[in-house]
């Protein structure tokens, strides 16, 4: 019982920190080009882009750390084979997520947006957060409730993340903006004052 | 600038940007693609310079190889036929790169094995494969020449704000701006260099058509 809620406990802790003090995009920047693509891009949803975000991110959780438990190790560590097919190892992983999902929006749900849920998932699946929230959980040596929190909260951190540039984006087209800092100069700035305001909380380490 | 020149460019400037992939189009500042090593990573000219190597060494496979083998797969498999490509080009591509750089490799964490996701090479999977493989090779190297170049700039002034250093020579003491190392630096500094090349191409831009309406 006490394991229970001790897996329980650190599913949901990770997942709160990768939501706010972890997150992809502020504190990482894992995924910003494709942000930035959605948010300039009105005919994308993002918050549908968000769920399947997070259904790619808990599938592939699992298949990420039983591959960095099971596989990796059998690998020789000296060797320069490891660090080479991480990346295939992980891309495989979130294919296998990608598969499940697809099954599901073919098989499973009934729903006039299935057809532009399907035209998402490749954007959401092939996304510089997915594959480095699986690398990062691989290599800090993650258990799986630590991965799948992990997982979780970093899609709901990038869809809030998202959420949050996009209102900005909005507010922030006005004349008052000179022309030369319109479009993606603005959202920079603005995400990295965002991202302070994270550090500021969570603190960083300067190289004085 | 001759006015014949001035008068092309003026009356075909959408077009001259688009086959510029360095200064007028650059993937970066224009396309917002290869962002995530630019503000976490690009923080020092060696850095720059391991980035740029895997980009370059990386960019033209991911191009062509897709390209060539789209006629055995269908539609729907693009995708996952361009990542998996980058994946496995990224395996011979990591042991060149660990040739060249040993262990100053490492320094790039999560963000090397991560191009092989980054919009800046996967880009293609978004769109249709049809042009020709010269064609193909020209615009990757064009893209790779403008992303490096965002790198080197980036790289220096962030290496030099934050640490007095240039290539890690200690140019002064003085740290001007020691918050340019860390992600939320990258990102205002980029923010900031996007907007002088912006300022930069409207200034050209007025100067194109000033020139295009010269007389004499």
């Amino acid at each position: 019982m006490s394991t229970v809620f001790h897996d329980v406990s650190l599913f949901l802790l990770y997942a709160v920190l990768a939501v706010f003090a972890q997150n992809a995009i502020f504190t990482r920047s894992l995924g910003v080009s494709r942000m930035i693509a959605l948010v300039e891009e009105p005919s994308l949803n993002s918050v549908l882009f968000g769920g399947l975000l997070v259904a790619v991110q808990l599938l592939a959780a699992p298949f990420g750390w039983a591959y960095a438990t099971y596989l990796a190790p059998l690998i020789p560590a000296s060797t320069l084979i490891r660090a080479a097919v991480r990346p295939l190892a992980y891309i495989l992983c979130s294919f296998l997520a990608m598969g499940i999902v697809w099954l599901v929006l073919e098989h499973g749900i009934r729903s006039p947006r299935c057809s532009e849920l399907k035209m998402l998932l490749p954007l959401a699946t092939l996304n510089c957060c997915v594959l480095g929230t699986l690398l990062i959980s691989g290599s800090q040596h993650y258990t799986l409730a630590q991965s799948l929190g992990f997982g979780l909260g970093s899609a709901v951190g990038y869809l809030f993340a998202v959420l949050l540039v996009t209102e900005a984006q909005r507010r922030l087209r006005t004349d008052a903006i000179p022309p030369m800092f319109r479009g993606l100069p603005i959202t920079l700035i603005y995400t990295g004052i965002l991202a302070l305001a994270i550090y500021s909380v969570t603190g960083h380490m300067l190289n004085v | 600038m001759k006015i014949d020149k001035a008068r092309y460019i003026a009356e075909n400037f959408d077009d001259v940007c688009a086959k510029d992939r360095v200064f007028l189009n650059n993937p970066v500042i224009f396309h917002s693609l290869g962002i995530a090593p630019l503000v976490v990573m690009d923080t020092s000219g060696r850095n720059a310079l391991m980035l740029f190597a895997a980009v370059l060494l990386l960019l033209p496979i991911v191009r062509v190889v897709p390209m060539l083998l789209m006629e055995h797969f269908g539609e729907k498999a693009r995708p996952m036929l361009v990542c998996g490509v980058a994946a496995l080009a990224y395996i011979p591509v990591y042991f060149i790169l660990y040739f060249i750089f040993q262990k100053n490799l490492l320094s790039l964490g999560i963000y090397l094995p991560m191009l092989v996701c980054e919009p800046l090479v996967i880009q293609r999977f978004e769109h249709t494969l049809d042009a020709g493989i010269s064609q193909t090779v020209r615009k990757s190297i064009g893209f790779t020449l403008g992303y490096g170049l965002v790198l080197f700039v980036l790289g220096l002034v962030r290496e030099f704000l934050a640490l007095g250093q240039l290539f890690g020579v200690q140019v002064t003491k003085l740290l001007f701006f020691p918050l340019a190392s860390t992600p939320m630096g990258g990102f205002i500094l980029l923010g900031l260099l996007a907007a002088v090349w912006q300022y930069g191409l409207i200034r050209y831009k007025k100067y194109v058509n000033m020139e295009a309406k010269r007389t004499v």
